[in-house]
């Protein structure tokens, strides 16, 4: 088995810097060639939406960012399908393109990382 | 033996995290093990400020980063990128106007260092069984 870092994004995308502080985790380690897969859960999934705007607060979109994951190699991207669930939320083709992911296999998805970090 | 790299994200008075980093660091080496070094990212690149000034009767951060440093030859590395935005200078990077502030113990170095470590010990490692071991704090 190929081994990988986890990244985890948990929190809101402009709350705090954690969002962005895990975006650049992920491309500094896709950048020396490590395996990435990025995982978003809690207010994390918030990230994932389209309908983010961010202009009010004078903050980049996070939507954006994320959208040129794939551009630095970071393709395996995941959502905890139970964050989603229990914040009512809907993803639709526009928003950011994740497998969801079950609690039972988010064991064996963290459990198999050689490496995770959580923001 | 076991290798370890740590990982610390929090500034050093506002919550525990470095305390705890720090003593698993002694325990570490205590019990034979080795630290590679320690990464300081997110607001956890305060730690590496020589103007730290903690009260006479409370924890030093400072001294036991200092300490770790110095006596047990651990690196201490800092994301060059979360200090700039946090207005930690290293005496390279130093202008008139924005003077150094970085203690000399640690290094301020890409995020890419710390990645490049784990992956060259996972390239390695057999079987999947890492030599080094990230920690998060």
């Amino acid at each position: 088995m190929i081994s990988y870092l986890l990244i985890i994004s948990s929190k809101a995308p402009y709350h705090s810097s954690a969002a962005m502080d895990a975006f650049e985790a992920a491309l500094a380690a896709s950048n020396v060639g490590m395996e990435v897969k990025f995982l978003f859960q809690h207010d994390g999934v918030f990230q994932l939406l389209h309908g983010q705007d961010s202009t009010a607060i004078e903050h980049k979109s996070m939507y954006k960012k994320l959208s040129a994951l794939a551009l630095f190699d970071v393709e395996d991207i995941y959502v905890c399908k139970a964050s989603i669930e229990s914040r009512e939320l809907r993803l639709t083709q526009n928003d950011i393109k994740c497998s969801f992911i079950a609690p039972s296999e988010l064991v064996s998805l963290t459990q198999a990382a050689q490496q995770v970090l959580v923001f | 033996m076991q290798e370890f790299a740590l990982f610390v994200t929090k500034s050093p008075y506002d919550s525990r995290n470095s305390e705890s980093a720090y003593s698993f660091c002694l325990a570490a080496l205590a019990a034979g093990h080795n630290i590679r070094h320690v990464f300081f990212y997110q607001s956890a690149v305060q730690n590496a400020s020589k103007l730290l000034e903690a009260s006479s009767d409370e924890v030093s951060m400072k001294e036991r980063w200092q300490t770790l440093h110095k006596q047990y030859d651990v690196p201490l590395y800092v994301c060059v990128t979360a200090s700039a935005r946090r207005g930690v200078v290293s005496k390279h990077e130093a202008t008139k106007e924005r003077p150094a502030n970085a203690s000399e113990d640690f290094e301020l170095v890409g995020m890419s260092e710390y990645f490049a470590a784990l992956r060259e010990s996972s390239s390695d490692a057999r079987e999947n069984s890492a030599n080094l071991k990230s920690i998060q704090f």
